[in-house]
């Protein structure tokens, strides 16, 4: 056992800080559900600008990663990234730009504390971001591969930077198909950037658990499909099928899920039985997050620290510990 | 200008001990230590000898400390007591500090002088660089604390009837000099005279004002005889241990086992032992106001994987029983830590086993759990 203590260690850049919050602006927010669905929780998507300063200019995140949001006297509260803006007109032609350097969007559902406190932030007004954290999606790695986008709910809001990532440089991927799980057709998130992002090539099938929960119509958004009922693992198993369009190539296929815990044990136990291999499955664990760096304990599950070994695990890695209650 | 070879080893009387604590403040150091406070030996300030607890013994089992004074006129010894409820992480990772805004501190904190950490508590120092230093974030404030730490050692020569260091591997012989642990290691020995060891080039530096007073003798053939036996003595009396064979895989084996609902109908959930523990690092943040909202800052404190809250997630507490929490305590601190540090995150203290309220005993439980499950049909 040796430690390093004959020398003093070299000062540490402000940047390198994982506790400092850096300001940002907050330029928009947006309702994403219909406010008067009672049943509908209160999710909303913000835009945030950093200040300009050295952290703002070298700032990088990647599909999956989160950042923490800081409301003084309110607390901090870990959010995934959601990517880039989406085009001023939702159906016009996705044409990916790079973003705004500093600007990044965040969908949070007001549930707690922190996140109703920032539901009652009014554009103009700052907040406190430390991050990107944690371990991305891999993107690079589909590459030559059919992808399958899972997505349960609210867990549709860290796969969106994979659409984009993916549709920047579409042509390098087989089939890309995204499948969406919600309780209803009002609770679908980013509803009305789905033609768009049908027109850039992915492939979008949709189901719902509860259809009569609300009288009210279905948004006009979804017209253009087929809205399945059940549990978004049918929309796996009919895969099975000799004539679906398109055609599961098991071994290459890549397949990243992103939802409540149950939902992603049970799409991966469907992905295996589909004959996808272990390794090309991942998924998005949550836990309470405080630190980031991995020091603070909060969010570890089995060996991971999951701020900075997930939230994305391969599934292989991950599988031993699914089956545990309470880990 | 005495020899810098450091594996030399010195003959110092006991008022050198008292020169040393001076020297070191007079260094500017912040010298913390053994004292006796509320019925135990805990860390605190040092400003000369007589701070230190001379003549004070302690008794330890599960669920039991106590402290007593031998009142023995011709027994000068200093450190004939065994870890207490404190450990050195309450200096380097303290219980409370302010996150944001940052306080500027003018003049800079004094750097700290350690004075008296035994073998395992240099490996759970070890410990801990690793999780705040060695990581792919680091920690600014811990760094900061760390990187000009003086570091006064003591060689072990009692142990608590909680001590397991031998299992652990990191005791209860202090590393040798040259493992950049330590700055000065002391040995007591019988006659409170004491063997003094140079570890590293500022601890050579602070040797030499104090053999400025102190004029060292050469440590004699019998001195170090009897340091060998009395850490012999030591090792063999350790009762204690750990089975930390493939202890790792063995545990992880076991997170269904109904023996963790056996230690769950035993344990308080109290978090005694992850606050006397001198690795856990867990901590939480909260924002703090003053009454009229006008000053709101943010304060990191240690938290512990016992408090049900600690788990929170959307709503709720992941590990919502004991069972779970003793689960996950165990499993990272003797198995997953192997994953995220590359060691074990016991040293083998025993402070988790004293300081227990109702003297549940880690070494006991970890054996029952990893014991090979009887056959269905054995007697």
């Amino acid at each position: 056992m040796t430690i390093s203590r004959s020398h003093t260690p070299p000062p540490i850049p402000q940047t390198n800080d994982p506790w400092t919050p850096h300001p940002a602006t907050l330029r928009s927010m947006r309702c994403e559900f219909n406010p008067s669905i009672p049943s509908c929780p209160n999710v909303f998507t913000i835009e945030l600008e950093l200040h300009p300063s050295p952290f703002a200019e070298n700032y990088h995140f990647l599909p999956g990663q989160f950042n923490m949001l800081h409301l003084p006297g309110a607390g901090e509260v870990a959010i995934s990234h959601c990517g880039p803006h989406s085009p001023p007109n939702p159906l016009q032609p996705l044409t990916i730009q790079h973003p705004q350097q500093g600007c990044f969007l965040h969908t949070i559902r007001a549930v707690g504390r922190v996140t109703n406190a920032i539901a009652q932030l009014n554009p103009g007004e700052s907040l406190g971001v430390r991050g990107p954290f944690g371990n991305p999606w891999p993107i690079d790695p589909l590459e030559g591969n059919d992808v399958l986008l899972l997505a349960g709910g609210l867990g549709l809001a860290p796969l969106r930077p994979v659409i984009y990532a993916i549709a920047k440089k579409r042509d390098r991927f087989g089939s890309v198909s995204l499948l969406l799980g919600a309780r209803n057709p009002h609770t679908i998130l980013y509803a009305q950037e789905l033609a768009s992002w049908a027109q850039a090539g992915i492939h979008i099938e949709i189901t719902v658990d509860q259809p009569q929960s609300t009288d009210a119509p279905t948004p006009s958004e979804l017209s253009a499909w087929d809205v399945n009922l059940g549990p978004i693992t049918l929309l796996l198993e009919r895969r099975h099928a000799k004539n679906f369009s398109p055609t599961l190539l098991p071994d290459q296929t890549k397949v990243l899920i992103c939802g409540p815990e149950i939902m992603m044990h049970y799409c991966a136990l469907n992905a295996r039985k589909l004959g996808i291999p272990a390794n090309s499955i991942w998924i998005s664990m949550e836990r309470n997050m405080q630190c980031g760096a991995g020091y603070c304990g909060h969010c570890q599950w089995g060996p991971f620290f999951l701020c900075k070994d997930g939230p994305v695990l391969r599934y292989d890695l991950a599988e031993p510990f699914l089956n545990i209650k309470d880990l | 200008m005495q020899s810098s070879s450091p594996s030399r080893i010195w003959l110092v009387p006991q008022p050198a001990i008292d020169s040393l604590i001076k020297i070191l403040i007079e260094e500017n150091y912040r010298v913390v230590g053994p004292r006796v406070d509320q019925h135990a030996i805990i860390y605190d300030e040092l400003n000369s000898i007589d701070d230190l607890p001379q003549n004070w013994c302690d008794t330890q089992a599960p669920g039991l400390y106590q402290l007593s004074n031998t009142k023995d006129q011709t027994n000068k010894k200093l450190f004939q007591y065994n870890v207490g409820p404190h450990s050195w992480k309450k200096f380097l990772f303290p219980p409370i500090s302010q996150l944001s805004p940052t306080i500027p501190s003018n003049p800079p904190p004094k750097p700290l002088a350690l004075f008296g950490a035994r073998a395992c508590e240099l490996a759970a120092i070890a410990i801990q660089d690793r999780v705040f230093i060695n990581n792919q974030y680091c920690d600014p404030n811990y760094q900061l604390r760390r990187s000009n730490l003086f570091v006064v050692a003591v060689q072990c020569t009692t142990l608590a009837d909680t001590c397991f260091c031998t299992s652990m591997n990191t005791g209860p012989e202090l590393p040798p000099t040259d493992n950049n642990q330590f700055d000065i290691a002391l040995t007591e020995l019988p006659d409170a005279s004491y063997l003094l060891r140079i570890g590293s080039q500022r601890g050579q530096e602070i040797a030499n004002l104090l053999f400025k007073k102190y004029s060292p003798q050469p440590a004699s053939l019998d001195q170090l005889q009897s340091e060998k036996q009395t850490i012999a003595q030591v090792k063999s009396n350790m009762k204690r241990a750990l089975p930390t064979e493939n202890l790792k895989e063995n545990l992880l084996k076991q997170l269904q086992n109904p023996h963790w609902d056996d230690v769950a109908s035993r344990c308080l959930s109290c978090a005694n032992c992850t606050m006397v523990c001198p690795t856990c690092f867990c901590s939480s943040v909260d924002e703090v106001h003053d009454l009229t909202d006008e000053s709101i800052y943010r304060q990191r404190r240690w938290d512990s994987c016992f408090n049900p809250d600690f788990s929170h997630t959307s709503g709720a507490p992941v590990r919502n029983t004991i069972r779970a929490r003793y689960r996950q305590w165990v499993t990272h601190k003797l198995a997953t830590w192997f994953d995220q540090f590359g060691s074990s995150g016991c040293v083998g203290c025993g402070r988790c086993i004293t300081w227990c309220p109702v003297g549940i005993d880690l070494t006991a439980e970890v054996a029952k759990l990893v014991a090979p499950t009887p056959e269905p049909n054995a007697p």
